[in-house]
């Protein structure tokens, strides 16, 4: 098991380059000279020119990417276009904001969606089962940003429990835009939770089980709902990686300084530097969620940990 | 039946009925049928697939999926107590402890997730209230007397071969020694050499708990080895019960006169197979009269019209069938 965490690991360091990569390569197509963006626009041929070393523009891409890995291997991002400011510096002011929104929203959409996936799927085709998947339904259809509006017309404006935006109030001011995100993921999962554990409930162990005399509830839910976790964990893998991401629409209706907000104002104001360290970092963070999520499955079933072990 | 007579059976059923209703119809898997098996004797269910015998286990232990399936009885009592109408938590205590399984395929019996000692140890836990360390010696025990060294207690099932998943299933049923035990056929799922070996293992365990069972099968090979007495069943019903002696010797029935046509023969064996024609009738719409009546080589019109009632023959065999209200009528196997 530890070889296989450790071949992984160093699995992540090509996948990481290659990211990087893509990344500056697109950016570099993608834009026009970005040095018009910083310098006057009666600049002469000579302050231009100084200018773009300053910012490492000169060589061929190539060069600039094995400059950039460099610097991105002792940890530096670069100096952002705009603010002037450390890219590492900035990033890592608004990931906590990130982590903290993503932790409590993956948190709401597994409180949700698990209970309500195993009540959809033990009373198929029953009353609980329709009214589940409508709220399913609801959940997957209805826009982000709008049931964000909603939320804060109802809870904030009408009744005041929540405040509408911004971070200052700690815990009470992630709720709404976690419930945001968090309503269109529980609903998704609610469906694979339910078409899961349907899969498991007719299963012949479960029969077993019964036999042996445990309850109806442990059945359900020790004998059935761990058999049926391994498609439960990979949505929940992809989701959360999703929201590390950044989720600009619950970000910005709620005021909510994370990074897909910075990403989408970096690119607004063509602040490469910005936009490439962010996304490394992003990809960075994702490749380590799938590591944990590839473990997790390990611990959930004995067969998967056996094919690590091989 | 009175009190007395009551009191010898582990198991006492009158008129179980159970049915499925489905969207395509309602499948009359039961009708109607009578069980009494006394201490320490084997009793073999015998029949097709289709003919009720899984679903009549699933009753006995009220494991029948409800919705589709309805279970309706007049009598359902293991060991003197009537189990009919307990609530669902007292069920829970005669399940695994009065009366246990082995199901039919060990591969997809086990929980793929729980290694095979945790799932021994939690009968264990469940009804001798041991705690998770007293319970895993005691399922190493089992494990041992099933012919599966203690130490690998801690694997999962993936790592056992066919045959030593159902030592498995085998020591959890007996975990704790039930009084009565159903077998849906234990061996169908396994290679032939090692069937003999788990029948024997099977035989072994049952003489040393002094415990009931009922063999499910459609091997009368297996029934002729392990079984006191043997039921032979056709659409959800017994067509003929008896001993061994009464059912191989002195064979009544058409439809168990054709499962053992059906039989290879081992003296001729160039001969070839007589299966019994036909299929079974469709449990969405069974025919009127006797429901064997179609594949049948003795029927008559009266067959077609009347089903028939279990006929005592003698003091321990019984028989449904028509045809014998005609003189001197006798099926072609006749005595052996």
């Amino acid at each position: 098991m530890h070889r296989y965490i450790i071949k992984r690991l160093l699995m992540l360091i090509p996948v990481l380059l290659c990211v990087a990569f893509i990344i500056f390569a697109i950016m570099d197509v993608a834009e026009g000279d970005p040095v018009y963006s910083v310098v006057s626009a009666d600049a002469t041929e000579e302050e231009i020119e100084a200018q773009r070393e300053a910012m490492g523009l000169t060589g061929s891409l190539l060069e600039r990417y094995f400059r950039y890995v460099k610097g991105m291997l002792q940890g530096d991002l670069g100096t952002s276009y705009v603010s002037k400011r450390d890219v590492m510096e900035t990033y890592l002011t608004r990931l906590p904001n990130t982590l903290k929104l993503a932790a409590v929203t993956m948190a709401i959409a597994l409180g949700i969606s698990i209970p309500l996936g195993i009540v959809a799927a033990v009373n198929q085709n029953s009353i609980k089962d329709t009214v589940s998947m409508i709220l399913a339904l609801l959940g997957l259809s209805m826009p982000n940003f709008w049931l964000g509006l909603l939320l804060i017309i109802v809870f904030s404006l009408k009744l005041g429990w929540f405040p509408s935006g911004g971070y200052e109030d700690g815990v009470l001011s992630i709720i709404l835009p976690a419930f945001t995100i968090g309503a269109g993921l529980a609903a998704f999962m609610t469906r694979s939770t339910r078409s899961s554990m349907l899969d498991v409930i007719r299963q012949d162990y479960l029969r077993m089980a019964r036999a042996k005399g445990v309850s109806e509830r442990k059945v359900i839910r020790k004998h059935a709902l761990r058999n049926a976790l391994i498609p439960i964990i990979t949505v929940f893998g992809v989701q959360f990686s999703n929201v590390l991401g950044g989720s600009v629409l619950a970000e910005t209706v709620f005021a909510w300084p994370g990074v897909g907000r910075l990403v989408v104002d970096a690119i607004d104001q063509r602040d490469i530097p910005t936009v490439t360290g962010a996304l490394v970092m992003t990809t960075m963070l994702v490749t380590v969620v799938n590591l944990l999520i590839d473990i997790v499955y390990a611990y959930v079933d004995p067969r998967i940990k056996a094919q690590y072990m091989k | 039946m009175s009190e007395e007579t009551t009191n010898n059976l582990i198991l006492d059923i009158e008129n179980l009925v159970v049915r499925y209703e489905t969207e395509d119809g309602i499948v009359r898997a039961l009708n109607g049928i009578d069980l009494q098996l006394g201490y320490r004797q084997t009793i073999g269910l015998v029949g097709e697939t289709g003919a009720g015998k899984t679903t009549a286990a699933l009753a006995m232990l009220r494991l029948v999926p409800d919705p589709p399936g309805v279970v309706e009885c007049d009598k359902l009592m293991i060991g003197g107590r009537d189990i009919l109408n307990l609530p669902a938590a007292k069920m829970d205590e005669v399940r695994g402890k009065d009366i246990s399984m082995i199901f039919q395929d060990p591969m997809s019996a086990l929980n793929p997730v729980f290694t095979v000692g945790e799932q021994i140890a939690e009968s264990l836990q469940i009804h001798e209230q041991l705690d998770k360390k007293t319970s895993m010696e005691r399922a190493k025990e089992m494990l041992e007397m099933v012919g599966i060294p203690g130490a690998r207690a801690n694997e999962y099932p993936h790592q056992f071969s066919g045959g030593m998943k159902q030592r498995v299933v085998i020591a959890i049923a007996l975990a704790c020694n039930p009084k009565l035990l159903i077998a849906d056929e234990p061996t169908t799922a396994l290679d032939v050499t090692i069937q003999a070996q788990v029948l024997e293992l099977m035989n072994r365990l049952k003489e040393q708990y002094d415990t009931s069972m009922i063999m499910i099968t459609h091997d009368l090979g297996i029934v002729a080895e392990v079984c006191d007495t043997v039921a032979v069943m056709y659409a959800g019903k017994i067509v003929e019960q008896g001993t061994l002696e009464d059912v191989f010797n002195h064979t009544l029935h058409p439809y168990t006169e054709g499962l053992f046509n059906s039989l290879p023969n081992i003296k001729n064996r160039t001969a070839m197979l007589k299966p019994i024609r036909g299929l079974m009738p469709d449990p969405t719409d069974l025919p009127a009269g006797c429901a064997f009546a179609p594949r049948c080589d003795y029927a008559t019109e009266e067959c077609k019209r009347r089903k028939p009632q279990l006929k005592q023959v003698g003091p321990t065999h019984k028989f449904a069938c028509l045809a014998y209200e005609q003189e001197g009528f006798h099926i072609k196997r006749g005595n052996r």
